[in-house]
């Protein structure tokens, strides 16, 4: 785990610094509200190369269940590689039920059969991106890899932020997913989109380190 | 990084100076490598929105210490000690009153306050809420661990931005001194020698030509008791007498604290509380004057070339003890050699207990001090740094001669100290 942060106040010394535990439990709700709205505005630009459809709300869905389940996860005190395998766990349950329900076991479970269909939908998908003409209408393949990829992403982004506390490291990657469209279709800088990134980015790291202010008030009056 | 591996002691101190002097958290120095990294892709690549990513980088930043540089208003820090002297070894409770007013966020601030060597404990902590920074009262104990008067301060508090890139030490008020006096260590008692009675005797019997047995009677006078009347005497003069009172003398002590500098480390000369074998010997000194004004003496501290150290203690006072020890927290070695003449100081009289603390004692030192033992009634020489010959030399001439060990049991030096002689008479 990387030193964040958290530590570094800790090893500053002082006997009233939270420890990352309980800096963890601090404005989670927030903070997963600020990292859900941040994942949104980096993918909306996406939406001008992939052409909106149901992979989007299905994606959407699958990341508020995710964050969802780690708000629930930490209010129980689980462990943060707990808390972090657990949404792992979670979201290819998801991803399976959403698109691979007439091969899994039990709807989630992946089968052999599912994990033989993966080469076929990264292929299609790949052939798709190298192939089509933006906006691509997401097809299945397309849509799998999609949905996946923006679940990874959330996943991360929680262990980043709400873990590791480190909100700066998340902004990269959102910024590197941000600017995907930018680099696969060239055209001019959309002001709009970068005001809204912003302010996500923003928000996000004012979330952080308004959650952080706030353990240190609460071990203050303790 | 120091992540896990604790780095040596100067890495550490060069990294803690070079945050006190870095405006930017750890985040912020980030954004900013990040914000410059991405404006120089941006031109290499050719992508046009990592200007925007860089720039709001770089903004976030400038955002944040502009807010701490042209927000936050600072006021004035008073300290109290309580209590205001400490011993070394002994603790104070220091309240610290600072006034500050904040803008933005400025929800939580960092203070702390810097303590000099010889001064521990933990002056750090945290202020919360904008009306806890307008009148803040932050108290801490610090743990004094070397005597001298020690500068306390300044008082910093340390802000961050909202978004925790910048960050900025505020120094506020100056610096306080707070005096830290040698300790005063509990000597046991003089059992052979205890200043309300035998001691007494010793030296006012030599001083004033009489003894407490010696009566003068006086007629009596009405309200006198009827117990203090003296028969015989009245017998003798045809009228009832009475005991005139019993002169009172207190009996006098002299404590020698050899400053002279050959005798110390250089340290011991520059600056209090350096040389430990000196602190020692302070320790030693200011613990026997308690000890000796407990037993009923008045006692001087002297230097060796007869000098005054500190005010004279009555007998019994123990705030004159503190007072003297006050005197003596500031006192450095230092200027020449004349333990050779301390008998000298003593000639023609007959002083009480002379206690002579002092280090680097030669055999020859030992013997130019054998005269003073027929002139006192107890020499004590605690010696320090010293050889086992010099003060056998010296307890072969009468001295009660202990070394006095730095870190030492001082308790135990003086035991051996006052008991030395009474086995020396016993073989």
């Amino acid at each position: 785990m990387p030193p964040s942060e958290g530590s570094r106040a800790r090893r500053g010394g002082t006997a009233g610094m939270p420890t990352r535990a309980a800096l963890a439990r601090s404005g989670d709700v927030r903070l997963a509200v600020a990292l859900l709205l941040a994942v949104v505005a980096a993918i909306l630009p996406l939406l001008r190369v992939v052409a909106a459809g149901p992979w989007l709300a299905v994606g959407l869905a699958i990341v508020i269940a995710v964050l969802g389940a780690g708000i629930a996860l930490r209010r129980l005190r689980a462990p943060a590689v707990v808390v972090t395998l657990a949404e792992v766990v979670l979201g290819g349950a998801l991803v399976t039920a959403a698109f691979f329900g007439d091969t899994a076991l039990l709807l989630v479970i992946p089968s052999p059969g599912t994990i033989a269909e993966l080469p076929a939908i990264v292929s299609g998908a790949a052939d798709q991106i190298v192939t089509g003409v933006a906006p691509l209408v997401a097809e299945r393949p397309l849509s799998v890899v999609a949905v996946a990829a923006v679940v990874i992403l959330a996943v991360l982004l929680d262990h980043t932020v709400i873990t590791a506390r480190m909100p700066l490291l998340a902004a990269v990657a959102l910024a590197a997913v941000w600017l995907i469209p930018a680099l696969s279709v060239p055209s001019t800088v959309d002001v709009l989109a970068f005001i809204v990134f912003a302010a996500a980015v923003l928000l996000l790291i004012r979330a952080e380190t308004r959650s952080r202010e706030r353990a240190l008030v609460r071990s203050a009056a303790a | 990084m120091p992540a896990s591996a604790a780095p040596p002691a100067r890495i550490r101190r060069l990294l803690t100076a070079a945050r006190s002097v870095w405006p930017l958290t750890l985040r912020g120095t980030g954004a900013v490598v990040l914000g410059a990294a991405a404006l120089v892709a941006a031109q290499a690549f050719g992508v046009p929105e990592l200007v925007y990513v860089g720039m709001l980088l770089l903004l976030l930043v400038l955002f944040g210490w502009v807010s701490l540089w042209f927000v936050h208003r600072y006021g004035d820090v008073s300290r109290s000690f309580a209590p205001d002297v400490a011993a070394v070894g002994h603790e104070s409770t220091v309240t610290v009153h600072a006034t500050a007013r904040t803008g933005l966020s400025g929800a939580v601030a960092r203070w702390t306050d810097r303590l000099p060597p010889g001064v521990e404990g933990d002056a750090t902590g945290l202020v919360v809420g904008t009306a806890a920074l307008e009148r803040m009262r932050l108290t801490y104990r610090i743990r004094a661990t070397r005597r001298g008067v020690r500068e306390i301060g300044p008082f910093v508090v340390i802000v961050t931005d909202p978004f925790g890139v910048t960050r900025r030490r505020h120094r506020l008020g100056g610096t306080e001194a707070v005096t830290i006096t040698p300790a005063v260590i509990a000597l046991p008692p003089l059992t052979e020698f205890p200043g309300e009675a035998g001691g007494s005797l010793h030296t006012a019997t030599h001083q004033l030509g009489e003894g407490t047995d010696n009566l003068i009677p006086r007629s009596y006078a009405p309200g006198d008791s009827m117990r203090r009347i003296n028969w015989r005497a009245s017998a003798h003069h045809d009228e009832l007498m009475v005991r005139q009172e019993e002169q009172e003398s207190t009996p006098e002590a002299t404590v020698i604290l050899d400053r002279s500098a050959r005798r110390w480390a250089a340290s011991a000369a520059t600056e209090p509380g350096t040389d430990p074998a000196f602190e020692a010997a302070v320790t030693a000194a200011v613990s026997a004057v308690a000890r000796l004004a407990r037993e009923g003496y008045d006692v001087s501290v002297i230097d060796t070339d007869g000098s005054s150290l500190g005010a004279p203690v009555p007998a019994g006072d123990s705030l004159a003890v503190e007072q003297l020890s006050l005197d003596l927290a500031t006192v450095v070695a230092g200027g020449e050699d004349h333990l050779a003449a301390v008998p000298k100081l003593f000639a023609g009289t007959v002083a009480g207990p002379v206690v002579v603390v002092t280090a680097r004692v030669s055999v020859a030192d030992a013997s130019a001090l054998a005269p003073l033992v027929a002139h006192s009634a107890l020499p004590i020489l605690l010696a320090a740094e010293s050889p086992d010959a010099a003060l056998t030399r010296a307890g072969a001439a009468g001295w009660r001669a202990a070394a006095l060990v730095p870190d030492g049991d001082l308790a135990d030096a003086w035991r051996t100290a006052s008991e030395r002689g009474t086995t020396r008479a016993a073989v």
